[in-house]
């Protein structure tokens, strides 16, 4: 548990400063992150509904009043954003449906093990030095595949859960109203799933060959 | 003592190398594209940071003249490019893979189009590499002090050799340590430690250019912070019109000058130049399975695997829609890379790698091809380089003939040496980049700046759609808004000019007691230097012909400016 939380820590950071030195937007940027930490182990949904609340009415005091501050983009996308997290928080604690997903693919693969950070961090490095040359979607999937060699397991489950992260990733990304990129989120979110099929047929096909 | 295999390598690699150069070997200059060949080397700064190797040269020169100095360079980055590669993969068992290794790295399209293009300077880079590579690989095995000394004096020289080689190399080095720390393969401590008096030892033998770049008065060439997006859309690497972009970098090729036809292109000459590149993919692939699979080599490997797809990344470039944006914020944040205004200079690191795992790969192919099977594996991948880039043999296929400048240019470089007056010399035509007559009419940089002894303004121009020019000298734009006067009658505000330009009158503020008009290129454009009263011809040659400003050194007058009404 100590490492996912470890792991989760260092994901959030760098996602926060790349976002930041992105977008310019502390807001964005500490929403996004904080996001996903909340999203794994926040055990109360109720103060992230609070704080989206006050988010809408202090967005709607700053445009009334017109106050813009520096580095703080658009309250009221943080404040959409920690809505719906509210909602999967909530969904989390009573369905318990994300921790099954999670469980489904901890039971095949040990996901968060030590060993498998290096490991994670070495396909998404490939996928950088791939993506000039073969383009993102086809370098995303080429690291995925390596990934499934390197750590020697073939399942589809952990592409399927990366396209359903992707496909959350587009309805954030909508919001923005940025087409181009929820667009392209689309062809990874597909082949993603197209390579998670693909993986669940070959295992089907060898269990019955077993 | 040296074994008789490395006596008959090096021998094979001279006869290859004589072959190339052969038609070269007569007296006289070799000038192409970016060379700047003259009878003298000037000594550069102190701070500069190729102050020790063209310090060498400079004192070579007392004894050895320059033509043939230059003649000496081009057989060093042929021989070294071999015997470097040829001795990194030494241990492997078979001296035909080893060979094979060394020919490919040394006859291939990529240094092929560097050489011809005259940039030498980048190739005794690349033919250093593969020295400097193996040093490297030994520190991180063994951490000796005699291996940090060792390393530290190859970066020194390196360094002096080729700036854009220095990054390369400093590239390599710091995914090496990255990986090797990471990997922890070997004893961390001690490696951070060692890296650390490599660093420290590096710093003080390169300190001349270090402190240059910092002041900044000299170091890695200050030009490069001039670089913008019209310099990397105009030196971007290019795409084969029919395999692409990626595929034409894996092959060697994609320099900017292809496009241009500044040399016959490998190509043309052998068509089938995408069945070798699949082939050096393929026995590539194969030797860097063997290099981490079979042999454990995985720092090696992996340190290999990024360094390759980063340089490739790199030599992509702006050429790449979906990276342009990316790669034009790299080029505005991390100030190195701007060393790059040409990306495609990095396949050199493709290339490297196919000599190194090509060789290892083709060792463990003969092991395993059965009798006859082995000595038509043998043929083929000995005689392949040769395929790959005809072009390199016989003198460049003819495209390089050693020449020597006209007798009307010394004598007249005589005549402005007996003017004992301080002024400078006009050189026209107007352009950096020109075919000159007595050169074959190749296109090369203007060398009249270095061939005169006195100083001459002449055009640094680049004249490409995207690029126009650095050049911020007052002379310069003076010279340029005064051609732009007589030739369109607009300033370079666009304003409407209608009298005619004193030509000796307007030279006279930046110095110019002379002007020299080479017959070169378009020179006709410059008759109206004939017209002009104040310019007196005093020597025409086949050549060159000598205009002397009879307004030079006659103060003008200050202009009045009526400023009585306005406030203060």
């Amino acid at each position: 548990m100590k490492s996912i939380k470890s792991a989760l820590i260092v994901a959030c950071s760098g996602l926060f400063f790349l976002i930041f030195l992105l977008t310019s937007a502390f807001d964005f940027a500490l929403t996004f992150s904080g996001s996903i930490w909340l999203l794994f182990f926040s055990k109360n949904y109720i103060p992230v509904f609070s704080i989206s609340a006050i988010l809408f009415f202090l967005n709607f005091v700053f445009d009334y009043f017109d106050i813009n501050f520096r580095y703080i983009s658009d309250l009221s996308v943080d404040a959409y954003m920690l809505l719906v997290l509210g909602v999967l928080i909530y969904l989390r604690l009573k369905n318990k449906t994300l921790d099954n997903y999670l469980y489904l693919i901890n039971n095949d693969i040990k996901t968060f093990d030590k060993d498998i950070i290096p490991k994670i961090i070495a396909s998404i490095i490939l996928t950088i030095l791939l993506f000039p040359i073969l383009g993102g979607p086809i370098a995303a999937i080429v690291s995925y595949i390596f990934f499934s060699v390197f750590t020697n397991k073939n399942n589809g489950k952990i592409a399927v859960f990366i396209a359903i992260l992707i496909l959350s990733l587009i309805s954030v990304v909508l919001l923005f109203k940025n087409k181009i990129i929820a667009e392209s989120l689309g062809i990874y979110a597909y082949s993603f799933l197209l390579v998670g099929i693909l993986q669940e047929v070959i295992n089907y096909l060898r269990g019955i060959k077993g | 003592m040296i074994k008789k295999e490395s006596i008959a390598a090096i021998l094979l690699y001279f006869s290859v190398i004589f072959i190339i150069i052969l038609p070269l070997l007569p007296p006289g200059y070799i000038l192409t594209l970016d060379i700047l060949a003259t009878e003298k080397i000037i000594l550069p700064n102190l701070t500069s940071i190729n102050f020790v190797f063209t310090g060498i040269l400079y004192l070579l020169n007392f004894l050895i003249p320059s033509y043939i100095l230059q003649k000496m360079i081009l057989f060093l980055i042929l021989l070294l490019s071999g015997l470097g590669m040829y001795r990194i993969i030494s241990k492997e068992k078979y001296w035909t893979a080893k060979m094979f290794a060394g020919l490919i790295y040394m006859v291939n399209p990529f240094i092929y189009e560097r050489l011809i293009s005259g940039q030498w300077s980048f190739a005794l880079g690349y033919a250093f590499f593969p020295w400097i590579a193996k040093m490297t690989t030994d520190f991180f095995q063994t951490p000796s002090n005699i291996n940090i000394i060792l390393l530290a004096l190859e970066t020194a020289i390196m360094a002096s050799l080729s700036s854009h080689f220095l990054i390369i190399y400093c590239i390599f080095l710091f995914i090496f340590l990255i990986v090797t720390l990471v990997s922890g393969f070997y004893e961390n401590i001690k490696t951070a430690k060692a890296f650390i008096k490599l660093l420290l030892l590096s710093i003080i033998l390169n300190l001349n250019w270090i402190i240059g770049m910092i002041l900044p008065i000299g170091g890695i060439d200050n030009s490069s912070s001039a670089i913008n997006r019209g310099d990397l859309i105009s030196f971007q690497s290019v795409a084969d019109n029919t395999f692409g972009l990626v595929f034409n970098l894996l092959s060697g090729y994609g320099f900017w000058g292809e496009a241009n036809n500044y040399f016959i292109s490998p190509k043309s000459i052998f068509s089938f130049w995408p069945v070798i590149t699949i082939l050096l993919i393929a026995i590539s692939l194969y030797g860097y399975y063997v290099l981490v699979i079979k042999r454990k080599q995985i720092v090696l490997g992996i340190t290999l695997g990024v360094f390759f797809l980063t340089a490739l990344d790199l030599a992509i470039g702006i050429a790449s829609k979906n990276f342009e944006q990316t790669v034009f914020f790299l080029y505005e944040k991390i100030f190195f890379l701007r060393v790059f205004r040409e990306p495609q200079k990095l396949v050199a690191v493709v290339i490297f790698c196919y000599a190194f795992l090509g060789g290892i790969g083709l060792s463990e192919l003969i092991d395993k091809a059965k009798h006859r099977l082995k000595y038509l594996v043998i043929l083929i991948f000995l005689i392949l380089p040769f395929i790959y880039a005809p072009p390199i043999l016989g003198g460049f296929w003819g495209q390089l003939k050693p020449a020597f400048y006209p007798k009307s240019w010394r004598e007249v470089n005589t005549f402005l040496n007996n003017d004992k007056d301080n002024f400078s010399v006009l050189f026209f035509p107007w352009h950096q980049y020109m075919r000159f007559g007595f050169n074959n009419n190749i296109v090369i940089a203007n060398p009249a700046p270095y061939f005169f002894d006195k100083p001459v303004i002449s055009s640094r121009n680049y004249e490409t759609v995207s690029l126009y020019t650095h050049d911020i000298r007052t002379e310069a734009l003076h010279i340029e808004g005064l051609l732009t006067i007589e030739r369109e009658r607009v300033n370079l505000l666009d304003d409407k000019v209608e009298e005619k330009i004193s030509w000796g009158q307007n030279l006279s503020p930046i110095n110019v007691k002379y002007i020299i008009l080479a017959k070169e290129d378009d020179y006709k454009d410059y008759l109206f230097l004939y017209t002009t009263k104040e310019l007196k011809k005093i020597f025409e040659s086949d050549e060159i012909i000598l205009f002397q400003n009879s307004k030079w050194g006659m103060q003008e007058e200050e202009p009045v400016i009526d400023n009585s009404d306005q406030d203060l």
